[in-house]
């Protein structure tokens, strides 16, 4: 699994990523090397997948930001869909884990939200109860 | 007490200005939500913002609200009247007239300070019929008594939660527990289970929180439901890592114990969540837009939050701390 580091990369090897890419005629892989220099410079690591790669699932949790104990319980749930190698060793395809990865920012910026409008939330169930009394 | 009597009869012997002022403010908000142009939230909000009526600061009031005796004593000599039995009473010279009103759902009486001038002026023993309890009266105690019930659920909803966390701690699950809003005749609004995943290498034991609404719970309602259940394992939210499982339903992870640093108050209130207690890096790009309009942003340490002013007062995440310093 080739990782890029955001953090690791010095400035100067950034630079000459970005001479390479104005070198590129327009097409895929200059708009994909355009993707990889914005995320590089907003701090974003670079995780590059082959589509038909599978991860262990502490692979996968790195990538996801979470525990792998969470991780571990999101596939017992049925929540990111796995297979089993040898005995028991679960395997994600790359393809369901980039895909799970969008459904989980949803899910933490839901959650950022939900912190942050207490208030707004806890009026709002006024509504609801008011109208019961 | 009728906000009438706080606005026209009430107009000297404030403690301070401030509470004479919202009751009209008050006053205001009721006029544009008998125009439906305001909601109950609305109302809600406005009274979570300012201190019951009961509580402002004027001494007849004070001694209206405080002494539950007075309303027994009243009661015995109260006086039948074409609204109901009326008594007066006075306290820091002024006195107030009371009226009792039978409630039929709870079949006690309810008493309502309906009038009052300073003591000494003479005043009819009939009440004029604009002095009885008027619509925008019966709103503000329907939506105290809402607000009552609200946080009486939250209180039972974190008990039951910090019951089924130390049935968790001990044998490792607890749940599924339908949670159901306290309102006649309510369908569970989602099902609660919580279990320990073990210590696995470097990584220490986490709690996962695993919240399944119902179909066409009100969405207002489950999140609060969900926020006072997290905060009753704990309080902060940098402590919660959320991720979605099957329809609906959302996972949420916290290490356990909770680090002292994000220890719950001394005083912790039901569905208390303290947000931002780290000041986090994010990217510039769209910071500026997301502080205005409250959307989060994601963190370098991964965490999503949403902006706010006053980060500079906070201590900074580590993680972030660390990962900036690489950066540039």
């Amino acid at each position: 699994m080739a990782t890029l580091t955001a953090s690791n990369l010095r400035h100067e090897e950034i630079a000459q990523l970005e001479q390479t890419y104005n070198a590129l005629p327009p097409g895929v892989l200059r708009s994909t090397l355009e993707q990889v220099l914005e995320d590089l410079r907003q701090g974003e690591n670079i995780v590059v997948l082959g589509s038909r790669q599978t991860l262990t699932p502490a692979e996968a949790a790195r990538i996801l930001g979470i525990s792998r104990a969470h991780l571990c319980k999101l596939l017992d749930l049925g929540a990111v869909p796995f297979h089993i190698v040898g005995a028991r060793d679960r395997r994600i395809q790359a393809r369901d884990l980039v895909a799970y990865r969008k459904q989980l920012h949803e899910a933490q910026r839901a959650t950022a939200t939900l912190f942050a409008q207490s208030d707004a939330d806890d009026d709002a169930l006024l509504d609801e109860l008011a109208s019961n009394l | 007490m009728t906000l009438r009597c706080i606005t026209d009869d009430l107009t000297a012997g404030w403690d301070t200005p401030r509470a004479q002022r919202s009751a009209h403010a008050l006053s205001d908000l009721l006029a544009r939500h008998a125009r439906g142009s305001a909601s109950d939230a609305d109302v809600g909000a406005f009274l979570r913002a300012v201190p019951a009526l009961d509580r402002l600061e004027h001494p007849l009031i004070r001694a209206f609200s405080e002494r539950d005796e007075l309303v027994e004593s009243l009661r015995a000599e109260s006086v039948e009247t074409t609204a109901g039995p009326v008594a007066t009473f006075a306290a820091g010279g002024w006195r107030g007239t009371v009226l009792l009103q039978a409630d039929l759902e709870s079949g006690h009486d309810v008493a309502w300070l309906v009038a009052a001038h300073p003591d000494g002026a003479s005043a009819g023993s009939d009440l004029d019929p604009g002095e009885i309890p008027q619509d925008s009266d019966e709103l503000i105690a329907r939506i105290e008594r809402a607000a009552e019930r609200r946080e009486d659920w939250k209180t039972a909803l974190d008990r039951t939660t910090r019951a089924l966390l130390a049935e968790t701690l001990a044998t490792g699950d607890a749940g599924p527990v339908p949670v159901v809003v306290p309102a006649e005749g309510r369908a569970p609004l989602f099902d609660l289970t919580l279990s320990l995943e073990g210590a696995d290498g470097d990584e220490p034991a986490q709690v996962i929180v695993v919240i399944a609404p119902r179909e066409s719970a009100p969405e207002a309602t489950v999140s609060v439901g969900t926020r006072t259940v997290l905060a009753a394992i704990a309080a902060d939210a940098v402590a919660w890592t959320a991720a979605p499982v099957a329809g609906h339903a959302m996972s949420y992870a916290a290490t356990i114990p909770v680090p002292s640093s994000m220890a719950p108050p001394a005083d912790p209130a039901p569905g208390r969540m303290a947000v931002g207690s780290l000041a986090h890096y994010a990217p510039t790009a769209g910071l500026t837009e997301a502080t205005l309009s409250g959307s989060p942003v994601q963190a370098l340490c991964g965490h999503w939050f949403v902006p706010m002013h006053d980060h500079v007062t906070r201590p900074t995440c580590e993680r972030c701390a660390a990962l900036r310093d690489t950066l540039s």
